[in-house]
């Protein structure tokens, strides 16, 4: 039988041969995807399966000297609904019904809200309790997402607000201490990287990276709650009953320098704090800080420490006082009371607030000495306390162009210079501890993970003489105590200080202040008390002495310090 | 004759058993083998998922109790504000005093040879002078080095 050639079809040919292409194009797509672009193919893959969370590091607490909470921060929730889910009725009214009586509202008007947001999630409840929201997680209402976030509580209400300051709602501190040490109170965040499926939910067991976050430290103040509270007690008191404007209060150890209490009106209220409302601006700042004023009488005590301390008078010194003081240029200056006393002591001249007795102090120092003293007190630098906001103050001396010989005679009564209420406590305080200069400080400790950092007084400079303190004690103790009907006596008590009473070139109101301390033999204490624009009288003794008077039993009772047998005896 | 003398050529061609007979029970092995393989996977999987579960789980649940520690410690710190001791005060009936006495007992704490009181009673550093047992504030040892000749 003949043998039967194969000749290959020629359609059979081309079909083997299309055949062939496709699958060497296959082949080399293939090559390409998982050989020549596997970076980039990796990557995408990795992108869209990694997802990148960042995980907040629990904010520190804020606590007071004797380690009781001011500020802490809790759990809670944002409470977001779906509204495409919400579109069908049974979801919508199924969600509702779990959802609404948990946040306080209406089912109905909840659907309509929900409905009616074009696009998004909507957010149906802000920073809801932390039991709340586990509830409604584990219900579990359909669209219904929660979000845990951490808000910050104050269990001493608002209390020292001011200082306190406030965070934002990305927890970044935006006022006071909340501002100042929100790198030690925000700790870290951490990041974690995890795998995540087409639905964008966590694939448990999936890869997991990142760092943990580090939580930030509590921050210790030199605020003691009790003291702070008086304070704040005593400010609106004395500010309701004169019908000021506003007034600060701020109490200092003058032995190191510790702010151990600090109010100013008119401030704003934690529990009611609104960002989104500008006329509360104003009153986001710690006036007692930032805010400066013309010191008026307290400010002879620095001048006489100036005087004593160059040995150019001593308390019995004399000068005549025949109630003018005559200026180079032709200026005069009358004591605030148009008398005149005569033949006048030193301690007599704080006595009686004689502004022409400041002029003669004023005119033995010279310019050079008295503008030396007024920066050794601590006047036109910012005080280092460590809050934001922390001025300087005004202090025109003799060197500069705009300075008249007139700015020396009322500079030394404290008329034409500004100072910050931290400045004032501060220079007093230096007056009444042996003579030096502390550096004002509100925060004590901060403890982290990292460790404990603890600050210590810092003495910025000698400002004068431990004698010439001694002799200032001496001194402003014969102000409050030598005169019998002065407001400021503290019944068993020896206390020292000084008045004072701002006037304003342009305005009619003042600013009445006090500044005090107790007990003299040891200091525990210097407080200062200014009230702003008092309407029924001006002068420092008659509106800020008194809530000196009022607060110091109170203040040294719990501070363990005892009356002066002596002085109960005798009264 | 021929046709069974080819009959028996046959059968005795055909008395092996043909090749694919052996093999099945190695497949079935085999195949026995990649089931359990794969089952062992799956449960391995499944094991590792109910695990990663579990773990989420937890992880949620200590977040919770995280959360719920520090509701606590808020909890704990309001209950003790001044605000609320100053209301919970009032309440009881107690008030700020309206005079104060301050009494100075100028009477020295009884000594070693009376009737003692509680230690707890005693000042502060007669009380520390007790515990290290000298009586002047110096440590024990301080005796033995007075014993020492060229102190």
């Amino acid at each position: 039988m003949a043998r039967r050639t194969h000749r290959p079809n020629w359609r059979l040919s081309v079909l083997v041969l299309a055949l062939a292409l496709a699958t060497g194009g296959v082949v080399l797509r293939l090559v390409q995807v998982q050989i020549v672009d596997h970076a980039y193919y990796a990557q995408q893959a990795e992108d869209e399966h990694l997802h990148q969370a960042t995980v907040r590091a629990p904010r520190g607490a804020i606590l007071d000297r004797n380690g009781f909470p001011l500020a802490t921060t809790i759990g809670a929730f944002d409470i977001y609904v779906d509204p495409r889910t919400w579109k069908d009725d049974g979801a919508a009214l199924q969600g509702a019904s779990v959802l609404a009586p948990l946040l306080g509202r209406e089912p109905a008007e909840l659907i309509a809200a929900v409905r009616s947001q074009a696009q998004g999630d909507y957010l149906a409840a802000r920073s809801v309790d932390a039991q709340a929201g586990l509830q409604i997680a584990q219900s579990a209402p359909p669209g219904v997402k929660t979000v845990s976030i951490s808000r910050r509580f104050y269990p001493e209400g608002d209390l020292a607000s001011a200082l306190l300051g406030f965070i934002g709602r990305d927890e970044i501190g935006l006022a006071g201490v909340e501002a100042d040490f929100d790198t030690e109170l925000g700790g870290v965040p951490g990041t974690v990287y995890f795998e995540r499926d087409a639905l964008g939910n966590k694939i448990p067991f999936g890869r997991r990276l990142g760092d943990d976050p580090r939580p930030g430290g509590d921050v210790t103040l030199t605020i003691d709650r009790y003291i702070q509270r008086l304070v704040e007690q005593h400010l609106d008191a004395a500010i309701k009953a004169h019908g000021a404007a506003g007034g600060n209060i701020i109490v200092m150890d003058p032995r190191t320098g510790e702010v151990i209490a600090v109010a100013s009106r008119p401030s704003f209220q934690l529990s009611k704090l609104n960002l989104g409302d500008e006329s509360q601006v104003d009153l986001f700042r710690n006036r007692a800080v930032t805010d400066i004023y013309s010191p008026g009488s307290v400010m002879k005590t620095i001048t006489m420490a100036a005087a004593v301390d160059l040995g150019l008078v001593s308390p019995g010194t004399t000068y005549n006082d025949d109630g003018i003081a005559e200026i180079d240029g032709g200026e005069t200056i009358k004591n605030w009371d148009f008398s005149a006393h005569g033949a006048t002591t030193m301690v007599e001249l704080l006595q009686f607030s004689l502004n022409t007795g400041a002029v003669w102090l004023s005119d033995q120092l010279g310019a050079v000495r008295f503008y030396d003293y007024v920066a050794r007190f601590g006047f036109g630098e910012p005080s280092g306390i460590g809050l934001g906001g922390d001025p300087a103050g005004i202090v025109r001396t003799n060197q500069e162009a705009t300075w008249y010989p007139i700015d020396l005679a009322t500079n030394s009564f404290g008329q034409g210079i500004s100072v910050s209420p931290v400045q004032m406590v501060t220079a007093v305080s230096a007056l009444v501890n042996g003579g030096l200069l502390m550096r004002p400080y509100v925060v004590k400790e901060v403890a982290g993970p990292e460790g404990r950092r603890i600050y210590e007084p810092v003495v910025v400079r000698r400002a004068v003489s431990e004698e010439t303190s001694r002799t200032l004690v001496e001194m402003m103790h014969a102000v409050v105590d030598g005169m019998p009907s002065h407001l400021a006596r503290v019944k068993g008590y020896s206390v020292g200080g000084k008045t004072g009473t701002t006037t304003f070139p342009d305005r009619a109101d003042t600013i009445a202040s006090f500044v005090g301390f107790a007990p003299v033999e040891d200091p525990r204490f210097v407080m200062l008390i200014t009230i702003d624009g008092p309407k029924d009288s001006s002068l420092g003794g008659v509106v800020a002495a008194p809530v000196f008077r009022d607060l110091a039993p109170s203040m040294l009772t719990y501070l363990g310090v005892r009356p002066d047998a002596a002085l109960v005896a005798g009264q | 004759m021929r046709v069974a003398v080819v009959n028996r050529s046959i059968a005795r061609s055909g008395a092996k058993a043909p090749p694919q007979l052996r093999l099945v029970p190695l497949l079935l092995i085999a195949g026995a083998a990649i089931v359990v393989i794969g089952l062992l996977q799956i449960v391995q999987t499944s094991e590792a998922t109910t695990a990663g579960f579990a773990i989420h789980r937890l992880e949620q649940r200590r977040l919770e109790l995280e959360a719920s520690v520090r509701g606590l410690e808020a909890d704990v710190a309001a209950l003790s504000s001044l605000e609320r001791i100053d209301r919970e005060a009032r309440r009881l009936g107690l008030g700020p005093p309206r005079a104060q006495e301050t009494i100075e007992v100028n009477v020295p704490w009884p000594g070693a040879e009376e009737d003692r009181l509680p230690s707890r009673f005693a000042p502060a550093a007669e009380r520390e002078a007790g515990e290290d047992g000298s009586s002047d504030g110096s440590a024990w040892w301080d005796g033995l080095l007075d014993l020492v000749p060229f102190r």
